[in-house]
C-alpha cells in the first residue's frame, strides 16, 4: 500500500462515516484506560485511547513525558505487569487480543508487533552475544535451525547497514556503541518479520549524527518491507521527517491527530500550537520562544473538564465542565477541543506569525 | 588600551591515563581535549556544540579550574585561574559559576531550596542574615519562582521550577561567568522554553556573560552570538551563529546542521556521516575527522589542520575549507 490511509483517522473517531471499515486497519485500539495502583487508590495514566493503524502506514505519537505514549503501546502489548489495570479493547488483524491469555500473546510480541525501546544497552542482553540474540528470535518465531538461523542473522545484520557483519555477530551489547546496539535491536525486530514495528524514543539516547542514520534506516526499511511502522517520539522533528500520520497525546489522552501537514501547517488544538510556539527553529527569523505557562498536572490531580484548560489561552467555562472528546475538523484530521474552530486558531499566534 | 575579555583560554588540554580495554599491561591516554583556545567577550554568549565525549564538559571543567589540565591556561577577567584550591581560586569561584544538566542531582533532596540558593553567601560570608534572606527571595522571583518555593524541598517541584532553583543558585554570588551544561536537556519542551527566554532575560538585566553547551543546535542557535563546534577534543569551527548554522565550513559542521530532524518538506540535503565517532583514546592521526569525511584526501591524513580565519570572519580547521566553501557556493 503506497498512498497513507487517512481515512484510518476517521475510523479512530468512531466518526459516522463508514469511508473505510474498521476491518482495513492493521491495529485497532478501542476505549484503551489504563490505570496503576498507587497505594489506596488507582491512578488512572489513560483515559479512553480510540487509536488505529493501517497497514504499512508510518504513524508518529508525541507528547511529553508522562503524557501516556509509551505505556499505550505497552498495554497494548500487555507488557505492563500486575499493578497495572488495563480496560479496552485491541484487535490486531482483525482478532480481538486483548482478552488472550499470555502464551497466545507470545505469540504475537516480537513475531507480528515488535518494539524497540530507548536504550538498546538495557534491552539487550548483557550475557548473551548479538548474533545468539538475533537467532533466538528465528528460531523461537520462525523455527529455524540453529545453521538457518545463524546464516540469517547475519543477513539481517547486513540488512541494518552493520558494517562486517559477520565480526559483530560474536560480540557483546558491551563491546559495541549506541548506535551499533540500536541497528542490531533493529535487527532483532525484523527477525520476526513483524506488520508492526513499535519504535520508542529509537534515538533519543543517540548523538544527533547517530540519529541521522537511524531514523534513515527505519524510513529505509519501513519503505521495503511495508510493514507499519509507530515511532513514539517527544520530538517533533524526528516525528515530522519520518511519519505521514501524527498524533499528539496530551495527559493521557490524545488530544489531536492527522496528517504530518495538517499538525505542522494546520494545527488547530491549543496545546499542539503550543508546542510548535515553544521549539526553536534552524533556519528562519530568530524569534522569543513561547512557553507554554504552566506545566503538566500529575496523573492523580487532573483538573474536572478538558486537561489542557488552566494552562490554554482561550478557556472559557464550557472546558472546564466536560472533558471534549475527539471530532473531525477535516478529512483525516481530528481535534479534542470544544472552543469553535476559529476561537482555537486565533487564540494562540502561529509559529512563525511573531516575528 | 582595551579592557581583556572576560574569558580567555590558550591551548586547553586534559589527558587521562586509562586502562586499554582487555589488556591487563600498560595505559593509554584518552585525549578528553586537546587544544583548545576560547576567547569569549563580556556580555557575550558562546554556544559550545558537538556529540557526547567529545570534550564539551571537560573543557567546562577545565574553563572553571575545576579539574586539573594538562597543559594551557585560563584567564578570567586578565587574572589566571588556578586549579588548586587556593585563596585566589575561592575567590574566583565568586565570579564563574556552572549550571549542571540534571537539575535533581545537583540539588540535596535533604535541604529547603531557600537554604540551598542561600548556601554561596554563607560559605562566601557574604551579608547578614536579613540580607541573605532578602537577596535569596529576591533572586527566586527573578527566575520566576514565588516566595513559597523557598520553604520546599526539591522532589515537592517540577523540573522546569528545579533548574530554576539551580540557577537562582548559581546567581546568587552575581558572577560573571555562568557556564551551563547542558542545562535544558533533561527538560520537556514547553519547559525548556521557558528556561531559554529565562536565560535570555537575565542576560539582558544582569549582563551576565554565557557559555553555553549542549547537543541541541536549535536551542545554541536561539541563545549564542556566536558558535564553536568540537569534535574528538578539538574546536573544528567557531564563528557567529547564524553565519555558521546557514552555511558551515568544516565538513563536520555540515553534517552536524543537516542530520537535525526536520521535515522533509524543507528540502535540506542531509549528509549522512558513515560509522561512529572514534573513540578519544585511538584519535586519528592528521585530521580527526578524516575517516569519516567526504572530503578527506592524503593530506588530511598526515597532517593536522589548525583553526585558520576565513574571509567572512569564521574559523574553521580544514587544510580544504576555502575549496569546500567556493564548492558550497557554486552549487547554491
Amino acid at each position: 500500500m503506497l498512498a497513507p490511509d487517512l481515512g484510518a483517522g476517521d475510523a479512530a473517531l468512531g466518526a459516522p462515516q463508514p469511508t473505510r471499515s474498521t476491518a482495513a486497519a492493521l491495529l485497532e485500539v478501542r476505549q484503551l484506560t489504563v490505570a496503576f495502583a498507587a497505594g489506596m487508590r488507582d491512578l488512572p495514566v489513560l483515559h479512553g485511547l480510540n487509536l488505529s493503524v493501517a497497514p504499512g502506514e508510518t504513524l508518529g505519537m508525541v507528547g511529553e513525558s508522562g503524557c501516556g505514549k509509551s505505556v499505550t503501546w505497552l498495554a497494548v502489548l500487555r507488557l505492563l505487569g500486575t499493578t497495572a489495570k488495563v480496560g479496552g479493547t485491541v484487535s490486531f488483524a482483525g482478532q480481538t487480543i486483548s482478552d488472550w491469555d499470555d502464551r497466545a500473546m507470545t505469540a504475537i510480541r516480537g513475531r507480528r508487533i515488535a518494539m524497540i525501546s530507548q536504550d538498546p544497552m538495557s534491552a539487550l542482553n548483557p550475557v548473551h552475544t548479538i548474533g545468539r540474540q538475533i537467532a533466538e528470535v528465528l528460531v523461537t518465531h520462525r523455527g529455524a535451525s540453529a545453521t538457518a538461523a545463524k546464516a540469517a542473522a547475519k543477513r539481517l545484520l547486513d540488512q541494518v547497514g552493520v558494517p562486517a557483519a559477520g565480526s559483530i555477530f560474536g560480540r557483546y551489547p558491551h563491546e559495541l556503541s549506541g548506535g551499533m546496539n540500536q541497528r542490531a535491536m533493529i535487527a532483532m525486530c525484523l527477525a520476526g518479520q513483524p506488520d508492526l514495528l513499535i519504535a520508542d524514543e529509537p534515538t533519543t539516547a543517540l548523538d544527533v549524527t547517530i540519529q541521522a542514520q537511524i531514523l534513515d534506516l527505519l524510513r529505509q526499511i519501513q519503505r521495503d518491507l511495508g510493514m507499519a511502522l509507530v515511532l513514539v517520539s517527544h520530538d517533533l522533528g524526528v516525528v515530522a521527517e519520518v511519519c505521514r500520520r501524527v498524533a499528539v497525546m496530551y495527559c493521557g489522552r490524545i488530544v489531536e491527530q492527522g496528517s504530518t501537514d495538517d499538525i505542522f501547517d494546520r494545527p488547530y488544538h491549543p496545546y499542539t500550537r503550543g508546542l510548535l510556539a515553544a521549539l526553536p527553529n534552524l533556519d528562519g527569523p530568530r524569534r522569543r520562544l513561547q512557553p507554554i505557562p504552566g506545566t503538566v498536572p500529575a496523573p492523580g490531580a487532573l483538573p474536572p473538564g478538558c486537561p489542557f484548560a488552566p494552562r490554554c489561552p482561550g478557556v472559557h467555562a464550557a472546558c472546564r465542565s466536560s472533558v471534549p472528546v475527539l471530532r473531525p475538523v477535516a478529512a483525516g484530521h481530528a481535534v479534542a477541543c470544544v472552543g469553535p474552530v476559529d476561537r482555537t486558531v486565533a487564540a494562540m499566534p502561529a509559529a512563525g506569525a511573531e516575528a | 588600551m582595551t579592557a581583556p575579555p572576560l574569558l580567555e583560554a590558550r591551548d586547553l588540554a586534559c589527558h587521562f591515563k586509562v586502562s586499554r580495554p582487555g589488556r591487563r599491561r600498560g595505559h593509554a591516554l584518552l585525549k578528553a581535549v586537546d587544544g583548545v583556545d576560547l576567547v569569549l567577550q563580556r556580555g557575550r554568549t558562546l554556544g559550545l556544540v558537538g556529540e557526547s565525549g567529545c570534550g564539551k564538559s571537560t573543557t567546562a571543567k577545565l574553563v572553571l579550574g575545576l579539574m586539573p589540565r594538562t597543559s594551557g591556561q585560563v584567564w578570567l577577567a586578565g587574572e589566571p585561574v588556578d586549579t588548586a584550591a587556593g585563596h585566589r581560586w575561592r575567590r574566583l569561584r565568586r565570579r564563574a559559576q556552572l549550571v549542571h544538566q540534571d537539575p535533581l542531582g545537583a540539588l540535596d533532596r535533604r535541604l529547603t531550596v531557600g537554604y540551598q540558593v542561600m548556601e554561596p553567601l554563607i560559605v562566601h560570608r557574604i551579608g547578614s542574615r536579613a540580607d541573605r534572606r532578602a537577596k535569596v527571595l529576591a533572586l527566586l522571583q527573578a527566575v520566576g519562582l514565588g516566595p513559597d518555593v523557598a520553604t520546599r524541598h526539591p522532589h515537592e517541584l517540577s523540573g522546569g521550577q528545579r533548574q530554576r532553583v539551580v540557577l537562582a543558585r548559581a546567581l546568587i554570588l552575581e558572577p560573571d561567568l555562568v557556564v551551563c551544561d547542558e542545562p535544558i536537556s533533561a527538560l520537556d519542551v514547553s519547559i525548556q522554553a521557558q528556561v531559554v527566554n529565562l536565560l535570555q532575560d537575565l542576560r539582558e538585566r544582569l549582563g551576565h556573560t554565557y557559555l553555553f553547551i549542549s547537543h541541541d543546535l536549535k536551542a545554541v542557535r536561539q541563545i549564542s552570538d556566536e558558535i564553536a563546534v568540537m569534535y574528538l577534543g578539538r574546536i573544528v569551527e567557531q564563528g557567529p551563529a547564524e553565519d555558521l548554522l546557514r552555511m558551515p565550513g568544516h565538513p563536520y559542521t555540515q553534517a552536524l546542521v543537516s542530520a537535525v530532524p526536520a521535515r522533509a518538506a524543507t528540502g535540506r540535503r542531509r549528509i549522512l556521516l558513515e560509522g561512529d565517532p572514534p573513540s578519544p583514546i585511538d584519535v586519528p592521526p592528521g585530521c580527526a575527522f578524516h575517516p569519516r569525511c567526504r572530503f578527506a584526501q592524503d593530506r588530511c591524513r598526515g597532517e593536522r589542520p589548525t583553526l585558520r580565519p576565513q574571509a567572512d570572519g569564521r574559523r574553521v580547521a580544514c587544510h580544504f575549507a576555502e575549496a569546500i566553501a567556493a564548492g558550497a557556493g557554486a552549487a547554491a
